[in-house]
């Protein structure tokens, strides 16, 4: 092949082509071929990592599925249970105005719910298992548990001593005035 | 009795599909590497595309069942991934031309028939790169010499008469560059 040779006939055209398109494999192509698709064949065939890895996707969702489950029924009822309890000590509630503890209770009555705010944050709130919630002793009645609890005869006694003179107290006020104390309030 | 039918028969004989596709792989191994390399232009490059051509060909060796000729299947494969694995450097521009002229001409001083053999394979790659497309393809396929006008045309998606008048006309740029080249004119 000449360079100078500048007339491209077909003939020569053909020769170029054939030698552009010459190309041979290096030896053992088909074996290498054979050998990855052997290769390919059993990662198919195989039970790989990948289905146990799925199944235990699956596993795991189920369980989380159930545990969410349990834990929004088993939330409900206590709601619930709390709501019926406030209703029902409602009254107790009331009645129960003149005991010691009374900034507590005025607090459980002016108590409202606010249902959409609690179903959204059902886990926020503390679970109660006393309704109302039992407050801390202030340091008088602390001081009188003790003494109770020390001197437990006592105590009734002194309870009953103070008992008498509150009846006698309600006695007395509930009785109709005499006639010279109404002159007197006059 | 042509090659094709000769390997239908032997497929028909085949006990099962890894014998078939074993079949397959010894009968097309050089072809779908020589289309591969007429892309891609490095050997490296060809067989892995040869290599996922096969693989592809196992994966999809349901359809092979259906496929009228397997070897225009493949080699049609060995293109699309071919194509593909060449991308956008397929129609990027060549290198310069003028370049490789003036090497041919000084190695010319040394007569080395082999080195401008080479030089000259370069410079087609150069000139084929240049040519659009649609004429570009149908001529590199046609530089393979076991693929016919008939399977140019299938492995395309065009008509034979396209596939003829595509290479008719990709030859007689070829040619006119060639001699422009040669003559100094380019």
């Amino acid at each position: 092949m000449k360079f100078e040779d500048k007339h491209i006939d077909d003939e020569r055209l053909d020769e170029l082509l054939k030698k552009y398109g010459e190309a041979e494999p290096r030896t053992g192509l088909e074996g290498r071929i054979l050998a990855s698709l052997a290769a390919e064949r059993g990662r198919c065939t195989a039970p790989g990592w990948r289905w146990q890895l799925m199944v235990a996707v699956v596993a795991f969702g189920i369980a989380a599925g159930i545990g969410l489950f349990v834990v929004r029924t088993t939330r409900k009822p206590s709601v619930i249970e709390v709501r019926e309890t406030s209703n029902a000590n409602a009254g107790a509630i009331k009645q129960s105005a003149m005991s010691s503890r009374k900034p507590e209770i005025q607090a459980t009555q002016t108590y409202r719910r606010k249902p959409q705010k609690k179903e959204s944050h059902p886990l926020a709130e503390p679970r109660l298992e006393q309704f109302p919630s039992p407050a801390p002793l202030n340091e008088q009645e602390e001081l009188l548990a003790r003494y109770v609890s020390e001197r437990p005869r006592e105590a009734v006694l002194v309870a009953k001593a103070r008992a008498e003179l509150l009846k006698q107290d309600l006695a007395r006020f509930l009785e109709p005035p005499s006639s010279e104390q109404v002159e007197d309030l006059q | 009795m042509s090659g094709q039918v000769i390997l239908i028969e032997a497929m028909a004989l085949a006990q099962t599909d890894e014998d078939a596709l074993e079949l397959i792989v010894r009968q097309n191994a050089r072809l779908v590497y020589r289309i591969a390399f007429s892309v891609l232009r490095n050997h490296h490059d060809a067989e892995d595309a040869t290599q996922e051509t096969f693989l592809r060909a196992l994966r999809y060796r349901r359809k092979l069942a259906g496929v009228h000729d397997p070897r225009t299947w493949l080699a049609k494969i060995a293109w699309r991934i071919a194509v593909g694995k060449k991308g956008k450097t397929l129609d990027s521009g060549p290198e310069d031309a003028d370049g490789v002229i003036s090497q041919l001409r000084s190695k010319n001083d040394a007569a080395d028939e082999e080195v401008l053999a080479a030089e000259m394979s370069r410079l087609l790659q150069n000139l084929i790169t240049r040519l659009p497309k649609k004429l570009r393809e149908p001529l590199i396929l046609s530089t393979l010499e076991e693929i016919s006008t008939l399977d140019i045309a299938e492995t395309l998606g065009i008509s034979e008469a396209a596939v003829r008048s595509r290479l008719f006309r990709a030859r007689q740029i070829l040619r006119e560059r060639l001699e422009a080249l040669t003559e100094g004119k380019i």
